[in-house]
């Protein structure tokens, strides 16, 4: 379908973007993959009056691992992180994993990690993964600066802490230690579709072997990806045995509250939130060398 | 507050939603009713309400903004108020228009003495939505569509709640 | 007859595609590349009621839009004669703008002529529609009862169609009730779509001469200018229809939509070009479905596993308006094909069609006119038969089989089969799939509770539409035509009334006439899809251009070298009787030293033809005497995931025998794409409608193609029974892998759940399908 007439302005660095934010407000939208932005314009859901063109702006396209932190610029694409040379560590496993599922092969060259958290789609991946590994997003508006934990940051489908005027410029992921792997377990009809259910597991060990930290979150899962927390602290302290892991599975199973549609109906999908856990856990333990 | 079930047929298909939910009242019966059966009333309880033309006794259209992410315009809605002959029910037809969409609704509440000078309402609604809207955003259209709903049931409470020049 | 390509020779020869460079280098010419001055573009106004009357429709709005120039609606085109248009069918006819109501979702309501499709997309949303809601019918069964009348513009007040049937009713049930075993199941196949990459459009133009230069996605131009010849009464010399670069058909681009109706109404009022191009959505929610059959099998047998009797009772959904794109005499198309490459005594098929608010069509999707329905139902069928009788599906089958000596098979339901060989297939299927070893694999699993399934489809079909005594499309009959002319340095051009989608025409063509005249392939031009230029032809589509077109490109050549043979007698100085074609030349008999080619005839026939007709062309028009009868042994191997209902598969192997090959390489690449369309729609597609008529499935999220990603490794092989009476003895294979594959998919997913107790599950098998199965199956066995 045809989009609705809109206006077209490039900005070529961060302040021009935000002024011009700042200039249309609500009828602004900023555009750097455009991945989901231009099928909802297509539809005439979306109807921006200006598109703010962000692509342009080379301080937006950094991947920067130093200070403990992975700090991911606006405008890098999931393709700059599927294939930047350090993913191989399994430290960042989980984020490998996702890097490698996101949509399609397509799609993930212009597609973008921080476009992707500021849509807040309820069946997004990167939103998930985020919630598991405690990222935080860097927010830019007239005043300043500001970081908001990403647990703040996903507010409600398809809504998030940026206000009008603001734009997020980076998204950061603490850097995890090297006894910790992650996985990311994904069902989909095929490649490219939203998830059917999908779960995020980022785990580190002491050196005892017992649960140091768990992030576990759900997408596909609620008005937005769902971080269950109450899984997560069965794990924490605890050896990952057999019971422990199967235990938090059925807490995420239970937290689940996704829609029925073509994809499954509910008993189905809260099914699959379980298992994908159990499964995420358990290959997050291999990944580590343990057993569970 | 309003119950969520099963949001949809057996199989999933998600645009045909339907909702209910109960709002306390702190006032009488009869001032509740007065209320629910004036379009003009009616539709300024609308969420985001824009415009309201009242058309007759019962009919009403109102402009609403609706906004969630990036899916931001206007939906006209046709409203149409069935009062009950008991005084204690009344049902609604609605149907709405916009991003090439349409969706119908219809939607009832009964208005029940509580027995201490205030009320209960107890609302249902049924909506079908069709085209693009229900067709690409389906899988927000429950979620938001509750919202509303809620939020429209909830306006109800809180017109009739506030301390008013004019009740009559 | 040997399948290896002789020296000098272009048969079986896997040369590339000559059309692909300017394919992949984006230089095909498709009718959204064509631009004309003054071009003004048409968006449709769609209705988002199933079932509806229309109360008002208010243009004034739209006309306001900047650049909208018309806004028409289907009172104009009734006040121009040209509200409905007949089916291809015949027996219906449906509205070109809804007039009075609509009658499924995404109906055409009202057309918006602008400068430039933006604007022609707000003048639509512009148009304001009033509709008053009626009760909305989707399901075949309720509008059976006739409750709702969804036709009243129809002579008889009901929803049912037709009844069509064939075979021996009564022999069939008396066989039936005598069985000694019998299974019963209703099969369904859904609908779906074929959703080719290219959607739907046209521009259409009356030039200075007043002529109709109608630019358009056919899968069959001549058809097409004698229907808008008919229905708007211009002569048939002033319309010119050309289809040029179609970026696949599949049976979708054969039926006339409203859409180019009202780009020719407008181009006509207007004085200015029209185009029109339809949107992902208006093309999968209102243009030729395919499939949506509820088909009751029931099957007799004897205790060992003999055939005794098939009977299959199909319940048919057609939509809103019988659009199914079928010959004249055959409503149901070729379903008598049922019977499939078994020999069954006594059979009987019957069909019942019904309108529902749904889009029409039905005629689709490599469907080769209703055969995929028959072949998935019986092989199907024969799973369940062999479960029934706990027998080896292979031996069932085997048991069954007609046998090599009783071709030409005459079978009940009235086909004649013209060659083929079932065990011969089976065999090389089974030794390729190791059969053996994945028996005791499954046995082994299944003491684990591991869920593997092998599955087969050995199935016949029947293509190449068709023989003048049976076939006709709007009462035109069924043959196919081709022109051949030489240029004088041994290049040519052949001209047939086939049209390419992407079959490859542009290559087997040019092989065919190379192979007949000993000339080199790059150097024979194909044209198709031009009306002024190329011969009457019923189109591309059933499989049916090799078997029809491809006996008259070999018919038109065999004259060429008849004419040919006079200048070659000249040239060796020898009489006409004294001269034989051998080795791709013109020798004389006895003499082989004494030869010229091809080529120097060509040129002699324009400089040195002595008394002999200059010039060397001719043409021919071939009626085929028989349909022709591809088939194959397709078997999959899956594994089934219990805790996810996911379902790989792990091999799929098809064997398929389709008589002479003519290009190997574009043979291979019809069967890939085939069983990659047999996986989606076993697997993923399906296009449903709720129960209040809205339709789920109107983009690519939700009507699913697979990628390349998750489409297994096909393997393939090859049996070759020749066709006895094609001229090359070639069958066609364009719809064979679409026709097997479905089953082979499903009989697999049923063999890994049989030990579970499931005997039947409906397409598309989905994970959360077989979720359910499974649990069903697992709480069964708890209680008991």
């Amino acid at each position: 379908m045809i989009p609705a007439a809109f206006e077209y302005v490039r900005a070529h660095s961060i302040d021009e973007a935000i002024a011009h934010l700042q200039q249309h407000g609500g009828d602004a939208r900023v555009l750097a993959g455009g991945q989901s932005l231009i099928p909802a314009m297509r539809f005439r859901l979306a109807r921006p009056a200006v598109l703010v063109d962000i692509n342009s702006v080379r301080d937006l396209s950094y991947l920067r691992a130093s200070d403990g932190v992975l700090e991911i610029g606006a405008t890098s694409r999931d393709s700059d992180v599927e294939r930047a040379g350090w993913i191989g560590d399994r430290r960042w496993s989980l984020i490998h994993d996702v890097s490698r599922v996101v949509a399609d092969p397509v799609v993930r060259q212009m597609g973008t990690v921080v476009g992707s958290l500021c849509h807040n789609d309820p069946s997004g991946d990167w939103t998930t993964a985020a919630l598991a590994s405690r990222a935080e997003v860097v927010v830019r508006g007239k005043a300043g600066a500001r970081t908001v934990p990403i647990d703040e940051f996903l507010v409600d489908s398809f809504t998030t802490a940026v206000g009008e005027g603001e734009m997020a410029v980076a998204a950061r992921f603490p850097k995890p230690d090297d006894r910790t792997a992650g996985s990311y377990q994904k069902i989909e009809r095929k490649v490219g579709d939203f998830a059917t259910a999908a779960a995020a597991v980022q785990i580190s060990l002491n050196a005892d072997g017992t649960v140091r930290a768990a992030g576990i979150a759900l997408s596909a899962a609620g008005p937005c990806a769902l971080r269950v927390d109450e899984a997560e602290r069965l794990l924490v302290g605890r050896e990952p045995r057999d019971e422990t892991i199967r235990a938090a599975a059925d807490a995420a199973s239970r937290r689940s509250a996704p829609q029925a549609d073509l994809r499954g109906g509910v008993d189905y999908k809260k099914h699959l939130a379980g298992v994908l856990v159990a499964r995420g856990l358990r290959q997050a333990l291999a990944r580590l060398g343990a057993r569970a | 507050m309003a119950r969520h079930p099963s949001g949809g047929s057996e199989d999933g298909t998600g645009v045909n939603l339907q909702y209910s939910g109960e709002e306390k009242i702190a006032v009488g019966p009869g001032v509740v009713w007065a209320f629910v059966t004036d379009p003009g009333k009616v539709g300024r309880c609308m969420p985001e309400v824009k415009e309201v033309a009242v058309q007759d006794q019962t009919h009403v259209d109102a402009v609403v903004q609706v906004a969630v992410g990036p899916v931001r315009g206007k939906f006209k809605l046709k409203v149409e108020l069935l009062p009950d002959a008991s005084g204690r029910r009344i049902d609604m037809k609605i149907s709405g228009g916009g991003f090439g969409s349409a969706v119908d609704m219809t939607a009832g509440a009964d208005v029940v003495d509580a027995g201490d000078g205030t009320t209960l309402l107890k609302w249902s609604g049924q909506a079908i939505a069709r085209g693009p809207v229900a067709a690409v955003g389906g899988r927000v259209l429950d979620a938001q569509a509750k919202k509303l709903i809620e939020q429209a049931f909830a306006n109800v409470r809180r017109e009739l709640s506030a301390p008013m020049v004019d009740q009559a | 007859m040997s399948t290896e390509p002789k020296p000098g020779g272009s048969l079986g020869v896997a040369m590339k595609r000559k059309e692909d460079p300017r394919f992949i280098q984006g230089k095909g010419r498709y009718v959204d590349d064509i631009s004309l001055p003054g071009m003004l573009h048409l968006a449709i106004v769609r209705s988002p009621y199933p079932h509806a009357g229309i109360t008002s429709i208010d243009i004034s709005e739209a006309m306001r839009v900047p650049g909208v120039r018309a806004v028409i609606t289907g009172k104009d085109l009734e006040a121009a004669g040209l509200g409905w248009l007949p089916t291809f069918h015949g027996f219906d006819k449906q509205m070109v703008l809804a007039i009075g109501k609509v009658l499924f979702q995404y109906q055409e309501v009202a057309a918006v002529f602008a400068e430039s499709r933006g604007a022609a997309a707000d003048g639509a949303e512009a148009v304001h529609v009033e509709y008053a809601p009626l009760p909305v019918v989707t399901d075949p069964f309720a509008a059976r009862t006739d409750q709702v009348i969804l036709r009243p513009d129809r002579e008889k007040k009901t929803n049912h169609i037709y009844h069509w049937e064939v075979g021996d009713k009564d022999a069939t049930a008396r066989a039936l009730r005598t069985s000694p075993r019998r299974i019963s199941q209703r099969i369904w196949f859904q609908r779906c779509h074929p959703a080719p990459l290219e959607p739907c459009g046209c521009v259409a133009q009356f030039d200075a001469m007043g002529r109709l230069q109608f630019y358009v996605t056919s899968q069959a131009p001549h058809v097409y200018r004698t229907a808008l010849a008919i229905v708007t009464g211009i002569a048939e010399d002033k319309i010119h229809v050309i289809s040029p670069d179609i970026g696949g058909g599949f049976g979708n681009k054969v039926p006339v939509y409203p859409g180019y109706v009202c780009a020719i109404v407008g181009a006509l009022k207007l004085g200015r070009p029209v185009k029109w191009i339809e949107s992902r959505t208006e093309n999968l929610t209102s243009t030729g479905f395919a499939r949506d059959y509820h088909m009751d099998v029931e099957i007799g047998a004897t205790d060992d596993g003999r055939m005794t009797a098939l009977h299959v009772a199909t319940t048919a959904d057609h939509g809103a308006f019988d659009a199914a794109a079928d010959p004249t005499k055959y409503p149901a198309g070729m379903f008598g094909i049922v019977t499939g490459s078994y020999d069954v005594p006594a059979a009987h098929a019957e069909v019942d069609a019904y309108f529902t608010n749904k889009a029409p069509g039905g005629i689709a999707y490599r469907c080769s006119f209703r055969v995929t329905e028959a072949s998935y139902a019986i092989e199907r069928a024969m799973d369940i038969l062999a479960d029934e009788l706990r027998m080896d599906p292979v031996e069932v089958r085997r048991k069954n089989f007609v046998r090599k000596d009783q071709f030409p098979y005459q079978s009940r339901l009235g086909f004649t089969y013209d060659s083929g060989d079932y065990q011969k297939a089976l065999d090389v299927a089974l030794e390729k799939i190791g059969y053996k070893e994945l028996l005791k694999e499954q046995t082994a699993k299944r003491l684990r509770g591991e869920l593997m399934g092998i599955g087969f489809s050995t199935f016949t079909e029947v293509v190449g539409a068709g023989p003048s005594k049976h076939f006709d499309i709007l009462g035109i009959k069924m043959f196919d035509s081709a022109e051949i002319r030489i240029h004088p340095t041994g290049a040519g051009i052949v001209r047939t009334g086939t049209k390419s989608q992407g079959q490859g025409h542009e290559t087997t063509w040019a092989q065919i006439v190379a192979e007949e005249l000993g000339l080199d392939p790059q150097n024979i031009m194909v044209e198709e899809g031009d009306t002024d230029t190329a011969p009457y032809g019923l189109g591309t589509y059933a499989s049916r251009s090799t078997p029809v077109a491809g006996g008259a490109i070999a018919m038109a050549a065999r004259r060429v070298r008849e004419k040919a043979k006079k200048v070659a007698a000249h040239l060796l100085e020898v009489g006409e009787a004294d001269v034989e074609w051998q080795d791709y030349k013109f020798q004389v008999k006895g003499v082989p030293a004494k030869s010229v080619t091809m080529k120097e005839v060509a040129f002699a026939a324009y400089t040195n033809m002595s008394q002999n007709e200059p010039g060397l062309e001719a043409s021919y028009y071939y009626d085929p005497p028989n349909m022709t009868f591809p088939s194959g042994c397709y078997v999959a191997v899956v594994d089934v995931d219990r805790e996810t209902g996911e379902v790989k598969v792990r091999r799929f192997l098809a064997v398929d025998d389709c008589g002479i090959i003519i290009n190997p390489l574009i043979v291979e690449g019809q069967i890939h794409g085939g069983l990659t369309e047999g996986f989606a729609i076993a697997f993923m597609q399906e296009i449903q409608y709720d129960s209040d008529g809205n339709n789920l499935n109107t983009n690519f999220t939700d009507y699913l193609l697979p990628t390349s990603l998750e489409t297994p490794h096909w393997e393939t092989a090859k049996v070759t029974t020749p066709s006895p009476h094609h001229p090359i003895g070639a069958k066609g294979v364009g719809e064979s892998p679409n026709v097997g594959s479905p089953a082979a998919f499903v009989n697999a997913v049923i063999d890994a759940l049989s030990p579970l107790g499931v005997r039947h599950l409906d397409m598309p098998i989905t994970r959360d399908k077989v979720w359910r199965a499974i649990r069903a199956a697992e709480a069964k066995t708890a209680l008991a």
